[in-house]
């Protein structure tokens, strides 16, 4: 689905407006409606699906196993399945590579630890049913209200099993809550001078360039990086931007933390 | 040995059904209004599955082009998280979830009046994420109720539902915890006949036993083509609503 | 911090709810959250003959039938607490379920799904029994009910917060209680629950419900004396009855400190080990010489690990599966020279002062272990236990640290004199010991001490605390007198699990109703005949054949016949005709159930236990002579050299013509006068057979020995008098050969029909440290070997070990050898690959049994798959379903080797009672030699006993042991220096004696 010159110029001279006008009338820090909901998948230790109100749709669960990690040092895994694009397309491969260095960065993996030689293994496994836009700040709000609810058995044997070894058992019923941060990302549009969270399709079209921007623990961390929206009419940015972006973030992201945080 | 009674002596189940009862089902229609053209949601028992349909819209290559009739496509997707313990390999390209695709493909291509729409291609996916037994005749129900939101033309509802033999007794619509302990039969049905539009024996039943299997199968289909009949009812209802006000 | 997932109810339909069960299942160290499905419906009725509401709920079943009600309108009415019914827990179930079984009380139970379930998952055989007594309540007697609590919306509860699963459950039970109690309110009937849970009982209380202990109920009986005894004995630590504990003035389980077992590891600790290899898991054999010492085989290691002392084997008993942990290597072993019997060890313990250490093993031995030690050094000295194996004189040793599963069932014994006190009338704690010499004696608490001394006595083992150094147990039943025949052969029969009971109505039903009086239809094509059996024109009328058979003296079930003719190309026609017993037994009836559980008739000296009921094996089926009789026919055209030209199976009518003794079928044969065509046919049978035989020799079929005897009854007074070596007639063999020759043929067709479910036995080749110690023995006594190679040349080196100054030398390694043998085994052939099919006894690839279905259940089986495979009759699905053709298999695999234990036991006791008239001399072969005494074979009776040292010799101390040349060297009594060594011959004193710790009749030798 294409944009016509018109269209696009239309586009583009709208949100250069000052103050900048988005199609569907949002100001440049406002999100597009996002419907989350969670545990509802009870097969799962954690669940979350984020709606958002074009269509674009990311389920996520989170499913525990328990390993020895002397031997086995990866303990999260994250898996990204698109509709629409195969497993080992680019978008598929990258996503997955980049969340699975994200997370492995900002979660504690001490929190998994259950004895000297035992640990759960988080998999977080994402399926993006529908996207219209790019679609990791999508994917990232899901596993952050994912991780948020997730509840882990409770290890009820002995913790030190270096010496004698003991296969950890569990409390057949009790469960204990998964106390882990995970990162938010955010996607920006540039257009012109402005900077615009959330772009849509047509946003992103028109777009000189996309910039990619962690949030995570009350600061904004790497990654930080730019993202092609589309694939024509890329510019260079400058500070500016990226400081006007820096300052939406500061701003906003607490509240939208929060937001999902509270969303069960 | 099982931990559990398949079957008691009183005529209960595992999960506490008599052996000619229906799990739970509840659907929902037009779930999905703008990431497809039908969709459906589907919990039978504890299976949750998601039903997109995309279509029918221009084939994405030529050569699926066919100049009578439309193009069906199947897409089954079982997630690795849908059972209970995480599954290491995505199922996309395993034999049996081939079979199936074929299976389901041929259940509908016959159901459907793809003449009314040459030169196009209806594809539907299906997401499955939570798995208790019995999908693929859960996998009927959620096509059946995504083609029907697409408004797809069809000649009558398609129903499934499995059916397992202990012993001598046939039991219907199996949990997996039952489905691993005795052989099992799916039947998928047209509207309120006695027509199968679909059979998939995938272990061995004893031919002599097959007639009680399938009595009790159809039986249970016709139960389910009414809880859709009923859902999809309540839904036009409403919707004829909205609009008119 | 918990949780508690609010679980959520949702209305499916009418009287359906459904909600969802969540729970951490943790396995083998995994922790996998399950989620189920689970239905609440309003249907379940209470089975009430007096209710008048839950008769319109009820709905029928797949089978269209309606829930019978059970419970009685009038059930028994106790003082204080009036008609009532009884609601038990898990507990009661598993430790008592002899009471509940008893006929004398207990009736009226109700059982909730909860607690049925908590028994199916602690203990499958009291689930079975439990379901039994409550598939048995329509006979009205003892009325017991399954309340499905779990799937009822009204007796259903949620856990709530921070409650264990075990409080949850026994809540649940108190909920279906309440429900009872208010759904009979108006009906004059009141609900006990018995539970020995005294919280349970509080909590019970404060819902205002009535709740007893086991104690408390029992005592309200009226006929609480006799029941009273049959109460479990629980150690009053657990806390199980605050009753209990007031009724032991003696206080013990207080002040236990000193004596104490090593405590069991955790679940976790042996989970862990076992995946990480430091412990292993195996079933433990005791030594039948030695009670204190255990071996257990375990996969890793080629020969099984030893279990010394009784700190070491923790508490386990003989079969028990249990989980062991290696001993450092300083206290590995040679496995002990020395033997020790339970009844002789500690005889003048006190079973009130279990706790006292005064056996002198320093207790402190195993607790040294303070150092810890890690798994990596655990697996380092399996890595030295394995190389320590290869050479022979230090064997590593272990101790066990868990108990997998019990081999826990009923036992036969007798309480011990010295533990009784005479003058206490009272309840007294007493010794008993079991005639299962590789087991402990058992502490129980009766108040019939006295009047059951000198008795043969049940007794159930209820549990074996760490503090108690023998394990608790309750007295069940009394079988009657030490050595009346009756209560000898009944306590054979318990012990080896043998089901004697007559059989059930329901089982009689299945018979033909004409009796006695059924007869074979005259005309196979008459009309009236094919109504009532369709499949009558399918039969072969073979009445015009000279049929006759061979069987042993006052045979009453004939399985077998036979008969040759000559055919016109001179080869001959045989056939073997087989008692056609699935014509009466037919799949899925109760008579099948019953032969199928029973799997085998058991025959002792003075009795038989008939698999199938008399009528059809002694009668209907019998091949008797000068009747029409169903069979199954197997015949060849066999050429003069025996070999198969041809085979057909085919159902039959046959009549005998005779039938013979082996003794009276050699006489006819031998009688040269004899020239009718019948004695004709029977010459033929026997050279055909002999050749059949000599074919199977050269093949490698083995001919090994057991010493079998038989004992004489005199016929007025039914007492033993005499013992005989069985003699063989060449008319046995006739008879065996053409068996086999049938058997083989039917292997061979009904596994090409059914290749995965073919019923088949097989025997596994000897795994050659089987034979390593007899091969030593041999080498080094008598400079002979036996080869393993293959089993013709393991048959042709016994034929080479002959000593030509000792003819019997050459049969007692045979029988020696015999028990280094594996045993064989039924198979389904879906268990196996064809090259493992192999029966190496009688050097055959394929082999089954089909020729005693009268006395066998594997012949049963076997004739309806030829039944299926010929095409008369299609197979039942039990026997075309590979699980359903393995628990068959298990089954009567375990019965077969009962059965065998069951009547080797019977002879032996009845040798005794001969040897108890007869006191001999006689002569004897060494055939084991330890360090404190030697064990002697005497052919004559069969009979095998051990001589100890203190018997041999007036100064044991002198004694010397020569472990590598298997002799012991001693003075004698008369002062005479004297070495004995294995495979000696030896003259010794036979007499038959009582031992007085134990009332035990055994042969006692004592060397000449």
């Amino acid at each position: 689905m294409g944009l016509s010159l018109t269209e696009k110029s239309f586009l583009y001279d709208s949100l250069t407006l000052d103050p900048p006008l988005r199609p569907d009338g949002r100001g440049p820090h406002q999100f597009r409606p996002l419907e989350v909901s969670t545990d509802f998948l009870p097969n799962s230790n954690g669940s979350s699906r984020v709606i958002l109100s074009g269509g674009s749709e990311c389920i996520v669960s989170v499913k525990t196993k328990v390993v020895d990690h002397t031997v086995e040092q990866e303990l999260l895994v994250a898996d990204v399945d698109i509709q629409g694009h195969r497993d080992d397309s680019p978008l598929v491969t990258s996503m997955s590579s980049l969340l699975s260095k994200l997370l492995k960065q900002t979660i504690d993996q001490k929190k998994l630890m259950l004895t000297k030689r035992y640990s759960f293994k988080l998999y977080i496994d994402v399926l993006v049913l529908a996207s219209k836009s790019y679609p990791i700040s999508m994917i990232s709000f899901a596993i952050f209200s994912a991780l948020k609810n997730t509840w882990l058995p409770k290890l009820i044997s002995n913790d030190d099993d270096l010496e004698v070894e003991e296969l950890p058992t569990f409390h057949d019923y009790d469960m204990v809550k998964l106390e882990a941060d995970a990162p938010l990302l955010f996607t920006f549009a540039i257009v012109g001078d402005g900077v615009f969270v959330d772009p849509t399709f047509e946003e992103s079209i028109v777009s000189n360039n996309g910039l990619l921007i962690t949030w995570y623990k009350d600061k904004v961390t790497s990654p930080i990086r730019s993202v092609g929206l589309n694939n024509d009419n890329i510019k260079g940015f400058s500070q500016h931007h990226l400081e006007q972006a820096f300052k939406l973030i500061r701003q906003y992201a607490p509240h939208i933390e929060k937001a999902l945080d509270a969303s069960d | 040995m099982s931990r559990f009674e398949i079957y008691s002596p009183e005529g209960l189940r595992v999960d506490g059904r008599r052996w000619n009862e229906l799990r739970s089902f509840n659907c929902s229609i037009n779930t999905h209004p703008n990431a497809a053209d039908g969709s459906s949601y589907l919990e039978q028992g504890n299976n949750k599955i998601i039903t997109l349909v995309a279509g029918p819209q221009e084939p994405s290559s030529r050569s699926q082009v066919n100049t009578k009739q439309a193009t069906l496509s199947v897409t089954i997707n079982l997630t690795k998280f849908a059972k209970m313990e995480r599954s290491k390999s995505s199922h996309k390209n395993e034999r049996r979830t081939l079979e199936w695709q074929a299976s389901l493909v041929r259940t509908f291509e016959k159901n459907l009046m793809l003449h009314l729409y040459p030169r196009t291609s209806i594809d539907v996916q299906v997401h499955a994420l939570q798995l208790d037994g019995g999908i693929l005749g859960a996998m009927l129900n959620g096509i059946t109720l995504a083609l029907i939101d697409a408004g797809i033309a069809m000649y009558d509802f398609v129903s499934g539902v499995s059916v397992g033999l202990y012993d001598t007794t046939p039991l219907l619509d199996l949990n997996s915890l039952e489905e691993n302990a005795m052989s099992s039969v799916t039947i998928g049905t047209i509207g309120k006949s006695e027509k199968l539009s679909l059979l998939m024996v995938e272990d061995k039943v004893p031919l002599d036993r097959l007639e009680s299997v399938m009595a009790i199968g159809i039986a249970g289909t016709h139960r389910i083509r009414d809880l859709m009949d009923k859902e999809l009812r309540k839904h036009g209802k409403t919707r004829v609503e909205n609009s008119s006000n | 911090m918990a949780t508690v997932q609010q679980l959520r109810r949702k209305r499916i339909s009418d009287g359906l709810t459904v909600t969802q069960k969540v729970f951490v299942r943790s396995r083998n160290g995994s922790a996998q959250k399950v989620v189920r499905e689970h239905y609440l419906r309003k249907d379940i009725p209470c089975l009430s003959r007096i209710c008048d509401i839950c008769p319109n709920i009820i709905v029928p079943n797949a089978a269209g039938e309606l829930p019978k009600f059970v419970l009685s309108e009038t059930p028994q009415e106790l003082q204080g607490l009036g008609k009532h019914y009884v609601v038990v827990d898990a507990n009661i179930i598993i430790q008592s379920i002899d009471l509940l079984e008893n006929p004398n009380c207990f009736f009226d139970v109700i059982v909730p799904q909860i607690v049925l379930d908590e028994v199916r998952n602690k203990s499958y055989p009291i689930y079975t029994r439990i379901r039994a007594l409550c598939r048995d309540s329509e006979d009205d007697v003892k009325r017991f009910v399954v309340f499905h609590n779990e799937f009822s919306e009204y007796t259903f509860i949620d856990r709530t917060g921070n409650e264990s699963i075990n409080d949850r459950n026994d809540r649940a039970i108190r909920k279906t209680v309440e429900w009872y109690t208010n759904h009979l309110k108006g009906k004059g009937i009141n609900i006990v629950f018995v539970t020995n849970d005294r919280l349970n009982r509080q909590a019970a209380l404060k819902d205002s419900l009535v709740a007893k202990s086991l104690a408390e109920y029992v005592d309200m009986l009226p006929n609480s004396e006799e029941i009273k005894d049959l109460i479990p004995n629980l150690a009053p630590i657990s806390g199980m009855s605050s009753k209990m504990l007031e009724d032991d003035p003696e206080g013990h389980g207080a002040a236990k400190a000193e004596f104490s077992f090593p405590e069991y590891y955790s679940t976790s600790r042996i989970m862990g080990g076992l995946k990480n290899g430091s412990l292993y898991q195996g079933s433990i054999q005791i030594s039948e010489y030695n009670f204190l010492e255990g071996t257990v085989s375990l996969p890793t290691f080629k020969k099984p690990v030893l279990v010394l002392g009784q700190k070491n084997l923790n508490r386990a008993f003989n079969g028990d599966l249990v989980v062991v942990e290696l001993l450092p290597q300083s206290e590995w072993k040679a496995p002990s020279t020395v033997t020790m019997d339970s009844e002789h060890f500690n005889v003048n313990d006190n079973p009130d002062n279990d706790g006292e250490d005064d056996e002198g093993e320093p207790s402190g031995v195993l607790d040294d272990s303070g150092a810890i030690m890690s798994d990596k050094d655990r697996r380092l000295l399996a890595q030295s236990a394995i190389l320590a194996q290869k050479s022979n004189k230090v064997q590593p040793t272990a101790r066990v640290v868990g108990i997998t599963r019990r081999s826990w069932r009923q036992y036969v014994g007798q309480i011990t004199p010295t533990s009784v006190d005479p003058q206490s009338s009272g309840t007294q704690n007493v010794f008993v010991i079991l005639m299962d010499k590789c087991l402990p004696k058992i502490r129980i608490r009766t108040r019939l001490a006295k009047q059951l001394l000198n008795k043969r006595i049940v007794i159930s083992v209820d549990c074996w605390p760490e503090n108690y150094r023998y394990p608790l147990g309750h007295f069940v039943r009394d079988l009657g007198d030490i050595e009346s025949a009756q209560a000898e052969t009944e306590a054979l029969l318990l012990e080896h699990d043998v089901e004697y009971r007559p059989f059930s109505k329901k089982v009689l039903d299945c018979l033909p109703k004409e009796g006695h009086d059924w007869k074979a239809p005259e005309d196979l094509t008459d009309p009236e005949a094919i109504r009532n059996d369709p499949l009558l024109p399918s039969r072969k009328d073979f009445r015009d054949k000279l049929i006759c058979s061979i069987d042993p003296p006052g045979c009453v079930d004939i399985d077998d016949a036979l008969h040759a003719k000559q055919l016109p190309n001179g080869n001959w026609e045989v056939g073997v005709h087989i008692a056609d017993v699935t014509h009466f037994v037919k799949p899925g009836t109760a008579l099948d159930a019953e032969g199928a559980s029973r799997g085998t008739s058991v025959y002792l000296v003075d009795k038989r236990i008939d698999m199938l009921p008399m009528l059809l094996g002694t009668d209907l089926c019998s091949l008797k002579p000068y009747v029409d009789r169903f069979a199954f026919s197997v015949v060849w055209e066999l050429d003069n050299d025996a070999n198969i030209v041809g085979v057909d199976f085919t159902k039959s009518v046959i009549r005998s013509r005779e039938a013979f003794s082996y003794e009276k079928a050699q006489n006819r044969i031998d009688d040269e006068t004899a020239k009718d065509e019948l004695t004709l046919g029977m010459r033929a049978l026997l050279q055909l057979s002999k050749k059949l035989k000599q074919k199977r020799l050269d093949a490698g079929a083995l001919n090994l020995a057991s010493p079998e005897v038989k004992v004489h009854m005199d016929s007025e007074t039914s007492d033993p008098n005499e013992v005989e070596i069985k003699k063989l007639l060449d008319t046995n063999s006739l008879v065996e050969e053409f068996m086999l020759l049938a058997n083989i043929s039917v292997a061979r067709k009904i596994y090409e029909a059914f290749p995965q479910t073919a019923m088949l036995r097989r025997h596994a080749a000897p795994p050659s440290t089987n034979f390593e110690l007899l091969n030593e023995m041999l080498q080094v006594r008598k400079g002979m070997s036996i080869s393993l190679e293959s089993s013709k040349a393991l048959a042709d080196s016994l034929d080479r070990c002959e000593d030509p100054n000792d003819s019997y030398l050459n049969t007692l390694i045979r029988i020696m050898s015999t028990r280094c043998m594996m045993a064989a085994q039924y198979f389904h052939a879906g268990a196996f690959s064809y090259a493992d099919f192999r029966h190496y006894g009688l050097a055959v690839d394929i082999y089954t049994h089909f020729t005693s279905p009268i006395r066998r259940y594997c012949d049963v089986v076997a004739h309806r798959q030829l039944a299926g495979a010929i095409g008369y009759e299609a197979l039942d699905l039990s026997h075309r379903d590979k699980q359903k053709m393995e628990m068959i298999c298990r089954n009567i695999n375990k019965k077969h080797r009962n059965a065998q234990f069951a009547g080797r036991a019977s002879i032996e006791y009845y040798v005794g009672q001969v040897m108890r008239n007869n006191e001999s001399t006689e002569t004897g072969y060494v055939i084991k030699v330890f360090n404190n005494g030697i064990a002697v074979l005497v052919p004559k009776f069969g009979v095998e006993g051990l001589i100890r040292l203190e018997n041999l010799t007036e100064n044991p101390q002198s004694a010397e042991f020569i472990e590598d040349q298997f002799s012991l060297r001693f003075v004698d009594k008369n002062g005479v220096s004297k070495e004995v060594s294995v495979f000696d011959k030896v003259e010794v004193q036979l007499k038959s004696v009582l031992d007085p710790a134990t009332s035990k009749r055994k042969a006692q030798l004592l060397l000449k």
